[in-house]
């Protein structure tokens, strides 16, 4: 199938990835490939020190967005799954216990099951409310002593639901416990503060509200939490030294880094800093409050997550009595062209909260690219989707 | 009072000859600022201003760094990140040095190293 210029559609699975990205995103990538093209940390060369400066600079505006408090330990990953699995793999040992939601991606989750499986971890999941709000008390009772971590998606990205990360951040300190926040769904629309929260680790992706590409993702590291790479190889440097070094970023960062990637990660970073978090944030919410009391309006529809008065993560959950998820998703996308996605959305977890493991959700994903026009559009096809639902 | 210095451009880098787990590296200021250097000298105590070829060095950790008129030169960094970061550093301290000129009173020569009976005091 070929897409032509004016195959846009409306893109509702901005919890998948966000699109349309901002131009200059994608003008920096390019830029970077045709004047630029080469490696960092690996030559003396002008477009080499070019090319440094450009991570350089990313690692500067990802710290300064979280409130990090040393750029050096922004580390780049492929994506937010990798980065977990960096920060999982290098912080737990046997016997070691973890507290986690009951919420979770299987970014998370698959690597922690794996981990009690094959490394002797154990596990405990703080349980939710059905919109999928955990209470900060219910996390601090299920510390005890051999508690390494606490790791907790910021919100889900099945019901959207925001966890309490600043009272978590405050318990995790009290108990010196190293606290792990994934921030798949948030990083961009939602103000974030390491120093401000206790957080010790971000895990990011680049390619979501980020507006980044695509391969881009990572860590932002307290400057006094120290772990074990789980990789090893070239930094560039150091070259005869037989085994990983022990500085950073090289420590966790091995082999030639996505520069490309990161160059676009860079304008969509300088994006967000002029439009300003709060008025992403803002525009993102108003729209989400606004779908949400449309698709209440539809008779046959169930919603899932908190209601249109709450904030939450750009994500609306629902499904049409009388008619699959993959079905709903089908439809709008043959008929409409919009495009939202179906199925359990990688989080079991959450499906299991709200009874959906069996049949999944339809699942709308908002982005600041979107329109109250867009969400009229889908209201409509909803309605007439609807009515052709058999039951 | 605005800045004196706008940028300081990455020119040369590579490992250092006496340790190659450290890199060396040459960077270029965008004016010339030894107009400055009296006053550093006046602030850091442990910088050495040399008068005869007008440079001035200092020390961050290992570190070894030193500021020509046009030039920085630095030996024993870490990496390329931590070239940038000092690169950062320097700006600010030529920068805030520059802004609070008024209120430090110059000095103009090489800081005399204490002698065996003061440090004994």
């Amino acid at each position: 199938m070929q897409l032509g210029e004016n195959s846009m559609g409306i893109y509702l699975d901005n919890g998948a990835t966000s699109y349309p990205k901002p131009s200059q995103v994608a003008k920096a990538v390019f830029d970077f490939m045709v004047d630029i093209g080469v490696s960092s940390g690996r030559g003396g060369y002008k477009k080499a020190m070019v090319a440094d400066k450009i991570v350089y600079d990313t690692r500067k505006l990802i710290s300064k967005l979280f409130n990090q408090n040393d750029p050096k330990k922004v580390i780049f990953t492929l994506n937010v799954t990798e980065a977990i699995n960096m920060a999982l793999y290098g912080i737990l040992e046997e016997n070691d216990h973890v507290i986690t939601s009951s919420l979770e991606h299987n970014a998370v989750w698959r690597c922690l099951k794996t981990m009690e499986r094959d490394k002797g971890i154990t596990i405990s999941n703080a349980s939710c409310d059905k919109d999928g709000t955990t209470k900060a008390e219910d996390v601090e009772a299920l510390i005890n002593k051999n508690t390494k971590l606490i790791i907790f998606t910021h919100a889900s990205n099945v019901l959207g639901s925001i966890q309490p990360i600043a009272q978590i951040g405050e318990i995790a300190k009290r108990h010196n416990v190293l606290f792990l926040v994934d921030t798949a769904q948030t990083a961009g629309a939602f103000d974030i503060d390491m120093q401000r929260d206790n957080i010790d680790i971000i895990a990011f992706t680049g390619h979501k509200s980020l507006m980044g590409p695509m391969g881009t993702g990572g860590l932002a590291i307290r400057e006094s939490v120290d772990f074990n790479p789980i990789k090893q190889g070239g930094t560039g440097g150091d070259s005869a030294y037989p085994y990983q070094v022990d500085y950073y970023p090289n420590k966790l960062e091995v082999g030639t880094l996505n520069i490309s990637g990161i160059a676009g990660l860079k304008s969509a970073l300088e994006y967000i800093e002029n439009e300003g978090i709060k008025t992403i944030h803002n525009k993102e919410k108003e729209l989400r409050a606004y779908a949400y009391e449309q698709l209440k309006k539809i008779e046959k529809v169930k919603l899932y997550g908190p209601d249109e008065s709450k904030d939450a993560a750009m994500v609306i959950s629902f499904n049409i009595e009388g008619m699959r998820c993959e079905d709903i998703a089908y439809k709008l996308d043959k008929n409409y062209d919009i495009m939202i996605r179906a199925g359990l959305h990688c989080a079991p977890l959450a499906h299991e909260l709200i009874g959906t493991i069996k049949t999944g959700t339809a699942r709308i994903g908002i982005g600041y690219f979107n329109t109250k026009e867009d969400i009229d559009k889908l209201y409509e096809a909803l309605v007439e989707i609807s009515n052709e639902a058999y039951i | 009072m605005g800045k004196l210095l706008e940028s300081i451009m990455l020119d040369f880098i590579e490992p250092c000859t006496a340790d190659f787990n450290r890199v060396k590296f040459h960077a270029i200021f965008d004016k010339d600022i030894s107009e400055i250097f009296p006053y550093i000298n006046a602030q850091m105590k442990s910088a050495i201003y040399n008068v005869s070829s007008n440079s001035l060095t200092f020390k961050k950790e290992f570190r070894l760094i030193t500021l020509h008129p046009t030039k920085l030169s630095v030996s024993k960094a870490i990496n390329e990140f931590d070239a940038y970061e000092i690169m950062d550093m320097v700006m600010e301290l030529v920068n805030s040095t520059y802004d609070s000129k008024s209120n430090i009173t110059p000095l103009y020569e090489r800081r005399a190293n204490p002698s065996t009976i003061e440090v004994y005091k």
